[in-house]
Formats: structure tokens, sequence, C-alpha cells
């Protein structure tokens, strides 16, 4: 869908409806009483009505816009918004299954503290009215000597807002967590881009891609987005055929759709980078503004391709054709990301990575680099601030050393689970004396707190989001309820409440500061104020002289966005920053082999509560088709130097610990690599996902980023041993039998490009 | 089952009296990147039975989609293919013939039909499909109380005993015929897609009538680069999928379906 598209759907749909929040075109008329089935006409079944509403899907990580069908006030069905501009009608699994995190059976339903003390594991249930004012009584003494502490994941919209207001006016200290830190490609993005915040890459109409680790179609901004721009850029209509070069440490799901993938040692990647510049300039000067990356005018030099050949792996033929094709190319759009952002030399690997695109010449115009578009109310961030490693360290060592807080309030975020584990998050947390979770599922953070109070899911609750990626248009999502908050349907149940609500209904009765700061009763009630400022605009997606029927057609929407005028952003400066080598947890010697941690596509990082999802826990993994476990994929030709057969259970030990997981023979990866799935190994988090494979994360040696602080996160280094132990790595691969025609190939190739 | 290759004249092209509509999908392998989206929502579409781990390990799995996924070449010159297969919706479908209480037929827009409550579960439709697109129900379902909340209530919960496998969203084809009546219109392209299709981030997936010359699918379906699987069994199915582009790829190179060691199954 193009713009003239979407702005004509602007045109058609919905408005004028006045009292219909329902999402248009996907109701039925009433008129026929007609029976139906799947496959004849059973003579019980009577067709139901349904109705669509939309909203934005928070479990995603990218803030997509969804359309759900409720039906006998259940959500039943969760498809793309076709409207919204970010994902356009389309979805990923993990959208899907927010059906299963609503309906989860392990949800927390009432407001509920640890019987006797913290930790027993048993709870009890609360009214909400016994609990609020202990809770409010703790937080005014608590304010008094500033000992307030607020963890949350990243978030952007009104709810971050609304954070940035309460922890500011309370006194409060805000801390966000973020597991796999992307600060080395936000500054990168910052230094080359003039911009935090990562441009949209604009893989929809380019001819050539460039990808240096970056996994775009699996865990990236917005992997929905991202994929309907990789369908268009292989056979979109009135287009020819993209090309798409990758590098990384091991074939990902993202390289395996690549035209061509190499090897690259890992934390060589921004050599990789320099070295095709030097065979993109061919013999022209350096440009100023690349000069002090490569250290002067001339100096590029040393990163000619034979001479980075032995350091990266990858051979000098392939780095001259790769590049000679990316300059050769009409457009062309050079991305970087996943584990080569996370070396200690993270942010000069992303600031060379992105620096090609300089020599491209291609920021700001189509098939290059998309500067996104502001949010489009001033006062409602589209950036999420992020608390980096350092600040985590300092943090939990200031309690280790006896400046505890009083209160820590915890949404969202999982720092337990996703923390190194040598840092012992959660013994250290647990020295502060009040911990209050609003996590509505109880994971490993949740079960220190003694008071939790559990948050609506998302599809029950009001928000709003501002796209990670957007550059046609200025957007903001609306999140509306749905349905009906699940947990407050049963007779006598306290059940859950809005965490904004929450915030918003202490910050009325905490004095007159937060009042004014947060001047409204429900988080609604702010939305609505948002959306009365953008009706006065008398632009966008949405347009009417009433104020009622201009917010149910928000509503209706999904959300309002108006074309972007032309974004600015500061110039490239890329002073004082220098090409590095990547430092490792340890020797070579001890550990040889690197380990990196690769998000699944299914699960993300973990950090969240989609593994009580059983439907993304038993979606095969797309490379090993892996299920409901941690697996160690490693080369063939490791495992038989080291003995070790498939399903053999092998001991991956840093540094900093140890797990256990079965092998997986992978014929993707080198030799001195060894990829491990995150998403596992929970302790917590309910029947479907505690007590399952291992968290990688744990294992992470604490290895700092200097520039950026951020945790370099594929900077461990690991052996492996065989443990003599087997097991059966579930997987559906297998599971139907193989059928090959002798003479004729299931999976059929053509080297035709048109 | 009649071997088109053996040089039939019979014309398989069209079913048994045809109402003018063909249901037909094509897969473009060039743009499917294995994501799993539309497995995912095919599962919440259809009331498909959770996959618990046990059930895993028995290898009684049910995917009505799943994504194949090939190895192809050596490290470093390895790559993987992903191909999403399902049912194939045959013109000339090895499964029904054996089936001997007519549980499963084809029925006149195209469609191989599996009526639950006629099959007794021999198995011998899921034995005699080429493509594994037929799975069996071992289990009686134990779902959660809160997983019952969600189950679309336009497709039935299958019992232990039953065979299952893809209907093309039936359900949303009924649905958009009945829409279409009470405006006394005819089905209009594009007014049915089943989970997998709209779901699908890339478009590989393209869903529509075969017979009706003017619909997307059935000019994709006449792309240069369309084949079938194991054509060369007669099936004459309704899916036609789209060869995947590799410019370094020679034509005779093998596209075999080599796999991780010693797996025992090339097919995911």
């Amino acid at each position: 869908m193009r713009r003239r598209d979407v702005l004509k759907l602007a045109g058609t749909s919905g408005l004028g409806m006045g009292a219909a929040v329902a999402f248009a075109g996907c109701g039925t008329p009433e008129r026929e009483f007609h029976l139906q089935s799947p496959v004849e006409i059973p003579e019980d079944t009577v067709t139901g009505l349904d109705t669509w509403y939309a909203t934005i899907c928070q479990d995603s990580g990218d803030g997509c816009g969804v359309i759900v069908r409720v039906k006998s006030g259940r959500a039943r069905k969760i498809e793309g918004n076709p409207d919204y501009p970010l994902n356009r009608g389309k979805s990923s699994a993990r959208a899907q299954a927010a059906l299963q995190t609503l309906y989860n059976p392990d949800r927390i339903p009432n407001p509920m503290v640890p019987r006797r003390n913290r930790g027993s594991g048993r709870y009890r249930f609360m009214r909400w009215d016994d609990v609020l004012p202990e809770f409010q009584d703790k937080l005014g003494a608590a304010r008094e000597s500033s000992g307030i502490v607020m963890i949350t994941e990243p978030v952007n919209g009104h709810l971050g807002m609304i954070l940035e207001r309460f922890t500011q006016s309370i006194g409060a200290r805000w801390l966000t967590f973020e597991p796999l830190e992307q600060a080395a490609v936000r500054q990168a993005s910052a230094r080359v881009f003039g911009t935090t915040r990562v441009p949209q890459f604009d893989i929809a109409n380019t001819d050539y891609v460039l990808s240096i680790g970056s996994n775009f179609l699996e865990s990236s901004d917005s992997l929905v987005h991202y994929g309907q721009a990789y369908g268009n850029f292989r056979q979109g209509e009135g287009r020819s055929r993209g090309t798409f070069a990758h590098f990384d440490t091991h074939l990902t799901m993202t390289a395996a759709n690549a035209d061509e993938w190499h090897p690259v040692t890992p934390g060589t990647e921004g050599t990789l980078a320099l070295s095709i510049a030097h065979a993109v300039l061919d013999g022209r000067p350096v440009p100023a503004a690349l000069q002090p990356l490569t250290g002067g005018e001339g100096t590029l030099e040393a990163y000619a391709a034979e001479n980075v050949a032995d350091v990266t792996g990858v051979p000098a033929e392939v780095i001259q054709r790769v590049a000679h094709d990316f300059a050769a190319a009409p457009t062309a759009v050079a991305i970087g990301g996943g584990s080569a952002a996370g070396h200690t030399n993270g942010l000069f690997n992303m600031s060379a990575i992105f620096a090609l695109n300089l020599l491209m010449n291609n920021v700001g115009r189509t098939g290059g680099v998309l500067l996104n578009a502001p949010s489009p109310l001033p006062d409602i961030p589209a950036e999420a601030p992020v608390t980096s490693f350092e600040e985590w360290q300092t943090f939990l060592g200031e309690i280790e050393s006896g400046q505890v807080p009083q209160v820590l309030l915890i949404h969202g975020a999982n720092p337990v689970f996703g923390l190194p584990g040598v840092l012992n998050a959660g013994s250290t947390l647990d020295a502060i004396p009040y911990i209050v979770s609003f996590s509505n599922v109880l994971d490993e953070t949740t079960a220190l707190a003694d008071l939790i109070l559990p948050d609506h899911h998302y599809l029950e609750s009001w928000g709003t989001s501002v796209p990670p990626l957007g550059a046609e248009y200025s957007t903001l999502g609306v999140q509306q309820p749905v349905v009906r908050p699940y947990h407050q349907e049963f007779e006598g149940a306290a059940g859950t409440r809005a965490f904004a609500d929450v915030l918003l209904s202490l910050a009325q009765s905490l004095g007159e500061s937060l009042a004014e700061a947060l001047p409204w009763t429900t988080m609604r009630d702010a939305i609505r104020a948002s959306v009365d400022e953008l009706q006065a605009r008398g632009d966008g997606s949405v347009t009417s002289d009433d104020p009622e029927v201009f917010w149910l057609s928000v509503l209706q929407r999904g959300g309002w966005w108006v074309p972007a005028e032309s974004v600015t952003a500061d110039a490239p400066d890329l002073t004082g920053l220098t090409a590095a080598e990547a430092d490792f947890s340890s020797d070579a010697g001890e550990f040889p082999y690197h380990l990196i941690v690769t998000p699944s596509v299914l699960l993300g990082d973990g950090s969240g509560s989609l593994a009580a999802s059983p439907w993304l826990q038993s979606t095969a993994d797309p490379m090993t088709t892996g299920v409901w476990t941690t697996w160690v994929a490693l080369s063939p030709q490791t495992m038989a130097a080291l003995g070790i057969q498939e399903n053999d259970i092998v001991r991956i030990t840093s540094v900093a610990g140890s797990l256990l997981a079965p092998a997986y023979p992978y014929p993707g990866i080198g030799e001195g690599v060894v990829s491990v799935p995150l998403g596992q190994g929970h302790q917590e988090l309910g029947r479907y996902a505690e007590n399952r494979g291992e968290n990688a994360l744990r294992i992470l040696a604490p290895v700092v980023q200097e520039e950026t602080g951020a945790l370099a996160w594929s900077a461990t280094r690991v052996r492996i041993a065989p443990t003599g132990r087997r097991t059966r790595l579930p997987r559906i691969e297998g599971i139907t039998a193989p059928v090959q025609m002798p003479d004729e190939k299931t999976f059929q190739i053509t080297n035709e490009t048109q | 089952m009649k071997q088109a290759a053996e040089g039939t004249e019979q014309d398989t092209s069209k079913p048994v009296a045809s109402i003018g509509r063909r249901w037909g999908m094509v897969v473009d392998l060039d743009r499917c990147t294995g994501c799993q989206a539309c497995v995912v929502a095919c599962h919440a579409e259809n009331n498909i039975a959770l996959n618990l781990e046990d059930v895993v390990l028995q290898q009684r799995a049910i995917n009505w989609i799943r994504i194949e996924r090939y190895w192809e070449g050596e490290y470093p010159n390895v790559k993987a293919r992903f191909l999403p297969m399902f049912c194939q919706h045959c013109n000339n479908a090895p499964c029904e013939p054996v089936c001997p209480v007519y549980a499963t037929y084809h029925n006149q827009e195209g469609l191989n039909v599996q009526v639950y409550n006629r099959c007794i579960g021999t198995r011998y439709c899921a034995n005699n499909c080429p493509y594994h697109a037929r799975f069996f129900n071992f289990w009686e379902r134990d779902l959660d109380d809160t997983h019952r909340e969600y189950l679309n209530p336009e497709v039935t919960v299958r019992t232990k005993g039953i065979m299952e496998k893809c209907t093309f969203c039936v359900q949303r084809i009924r649905r958009s015929e009945w829409e279409r009546r009470q405006a006394d219109e005819e089905l209009q392209e594009g007014d049915v897609q089943p989970a997998c299709v709209q779901a699908c981030p890339t478009d590989t997936l393209v869903f529509g009538n075969l017979e009706d010359e003017n619909s997307r699918v059935a000019q994709l379906a006449e792309n240069k680069r369309h084949y079938r699987v194991m054509e060369n069994l007669g099936t004459d199915t309704n899916v036609i999928y789209l060869k995947k582009v590799d410019p370094h790829a020679s034509e005779t190179a093998p596209a075999h379906a080599g796999t991780a060691a010693d797996s025992g199954g090339n097919s995911a």
C-alpha cells in the first residue's frame, strides 16, 4: 500500500459514524439469519455477531497497529490494522499470540501479598482498598527522603510521559531496563545521521541491501515493517529484484534470506565496513565527515581488502565484489546491528557501517536512509529513555554499600532475569525493604515483591505509541481496551487495575506538585486531552469539527497520523571516534569460543512474558525447528573435535557462570562461534515457561562498552565440554517424514532474476 | 489415482461440477523469510490443539501450515531455504479415494474437505498424502479454562480420533459469501483471506479464485517461475509455488534437502 492508498482510506473509512468505535468494514448486517459451518451446515451452528476494534499491540515490541475480533465478550483473533502506517495490515507471530498472554491461566488476578515472608512463593489475595492506603503511606514517607526507585521497560507515548512526570515530581529515581542494550546503535545513529532515533532503512525501495550483523527480519525495531519491506524488495511490482548481501557471525534467519552470506570474525565488523569503504572510494579521498573515524584523509589504505581479509575472515575478493556491487547499485543502503553492536567496540562498528551510507549520499533519499518523523505532539515522547548497564552497576553497587532505597516500584521490566548473573541483581534488590510490582505475571523480579498490584493486559487498557519506524507519517497510535478486564468479571474478585491509572490516582492524593504535573484521573483522560489537541490542528488522517466524532474516529482508526514534513537532523559528527579492536571477557586459550546470544524471532530476548504463550513456545525456531527449550548451536566440525553428538548435553562455561543444554549441529556456524537462543530459562512466569531451558543472559561477563556504558553482550568467551548425558531436543523437524521425488526437487530455484 | 505423467487424457484442471470457483493459493518462495507468522495465525484461527512438549517429542505435533527448512551446501557456502507447506487441495487428491467413510472429499469449489463427524480415524488418508499435510488427533485436548476463552466459535474443536488439516479457512469463505449475499452480490476478488495470508508480512501467500482469469492468484499462477510440488505424482494441486530466485545458483545445482547431521528428517 502506498501513501496515496492510505490517504484514500482516510477519506472513505469511518468518519461520521459517531457512536461506533468498532473498526469499519468488518461488521455484519443483521438482516439474514444464517446457519453456517466449516464444512457443510450442521443444524446447531448459528452465526453470532462479532466486532473488530483497533488498538496497538504492546506484546510484539514495536507497537504495531492491530484490529481485534471480539465475540461474546472475548478477544478471538488479532490481525494487523490495514490503515496503520507502521505495519499496514500485517502482523507477526508475537502479535498473534497476545491472545495467550491475555488469557494466560497464570495471570495474577487480584492484588496479592506474600504469605509469611517475601519469596515464600505463596500469596494471599487482597482487595485494592485494603492495600492501597498502606502503599500510599510508604510512598509518602519514602518521598521525604528521596528513597523511591522506579524500574520500568523503556516506554514511549503517554505512559512514557506519565512516568517521567511522576518520577520527577515525586523525586524518584527512574531506571529502565533493556537486556540487549542497543546504545551503540543509537549513539552511532546520532553521530552519523544526527538523531538517536535509529532511522528507517528504506529496504522496500532500494536496489542493494548491505547488512553487517543486522538481523532486521527477526530482531529489529519492527520485524513486521521490515518483513513487508523485504517482500517488496524481492518481488514488488514495478521494480527489479533487489540484491542483499549479509555478513554475520553465523547464518541467522535474516542471513538465510540474503543472496550471499559470509561469516565474519566477531568484533571485526567495523574493520570490514571500513574495508568496504576503501573499495567504494577506489582511490578517491575520504570525505571530510568521515575523516575522524578513518584517522585522516589518506590512511584508509590500511583497510585495503587484502590487508583485512585475515582479521575479518572475509576473503579479499568478496569484500571487493560486494563493495563494487554496493557502489554500482542505483540505490543502496547499509544496515548494522545485531551482535556487532554488542562488542566493546560496538560504537565503532556501528558508526563505520552507518557511515557507508554517507559515502552513497543516500540519507533522506528513497531507497536510502529515511529519518523518522517526530511525535505529532511535543509533550509525548517518541523515544524511550534507557538506563545503561554502567548505571545499573552503580545502582546495585550503591545498595550493596548500604545506600538502600526505601521503596522500589517495578513495571514491565525483569532485571533479575535479564542482568548478568554475576551482578546478583536478585539478592541485591532483596535488600530494599518495600518492593511493589505492577506485573500481571509472576516473573523473577516480581517474585521479590511485598505487594503485587497487577496491571491490566494491553488489550484491556488505554495507552499510546509513537511507532519506532516511520518516515512518511507523524503518528500517534492509540491503544484502547477491546475487552472488559478479564479478572474483574468474576463476582467478588478484586481484579486488575491499569498501572497508569493507579499512578494517576496516587498523584492526586500525594500532594499538589504531583497533581499539577499529572492533572488527569485516568489514562483515558490524558489521551483524550492529547487527541483534542490533534483535533485542533484540523489535518491528518482524521478530521472533524466535532471533538466527540473526532475522538471516536481516532479510536476507530487505531490512531492519528499526518504526512511528515521534511525531517531535519544534525550534520554527521564523528569527532573523537576512532577505530578500535574488540576486547573480550577472557583470553582465547582458556575460553576458545565466542558466545553469541541470539534473540528468538518468537520469544525475543525473554525479558517479557512471551514465553508464557504455548503457541510461541511450540512454534519452530526457523533455523533449527527447536521448540520449548534451549539448545546450543555448534558447528559439526567443533562437535566432532570435542566428541559431541547431536542431543548430547554440553556445558557452556564463561568466566561468569555456566549453563547446560543439548547440542544442535548447525551447518551455518563457524568453528570458533557458539550461538545460544534467548527466551527461555525462567524460574517463574507460569506453567508454560518456568523451568525450561537456560537463560544465556545469565552467563554473560559484565564487560562494558567504554563510550556508551552499555553491556558488551557479545564480548563473552566460553569453553564447551561434554557432560556424558543425553536428552532429546524437542523439535518440529522430522515429525513429517521427508518425501523427495527422485527426479523432482521439492524446493525449486531459478537463477533468472526477471 | 491416475498419473498425469503417464499421458492420460483426463482433464484434471477442473474438479467435478465446478461452480466457476476454484480456490487456490500461490506461494512465492522468493518472498518467504521463514518468520512463522502464518503458523501462529493458523493456530489462532483454527483452534488447533496446543503442541505441548510431550506431544512434540512423540512426533504428534499438529501444524496445518509449517515452514520447511532445507539446508543446502557446506559451510561457509551454506544456505537455508524456507518453504511453507500445507494441504495442497489436490484436484486429484490421493487422500480422497482411500477414505472408507467419505470423510474427505472434493467439493465444488476445489476444496479438499474433511468432514469431522464422518471421520472414524483410520488414518489411511494421512498415510496416502505425499505432502504430510494431514494430522491426527492422538489426544483428547485438555485446555486450561482461560485458554478456552479465545477459541474461534466458527471452528469445530476436534476431539480425539479425528483427522484434520488445512481448510483454506473455509469458515472465512462462508462468512464472506454470507456478507455479500446480504447485498445480493457475488463474492469479489479480495473478499476472502485465510488467516495465514492475512498475517504474512511479506505477501508470500496470495489466495483467490483460480478460475477467475483476472484474479491476482490466477495471474501469478502463470508466472514464469511457477511449479507445483511433486507435480509428477499427478496430484494436480491448487497450490502453486513460485521458484526462489538465487542469482548465484546454477539451474543444474542440486537444491537437495540436506539436513543437520543425523537428524533423520529433512523437512521441518
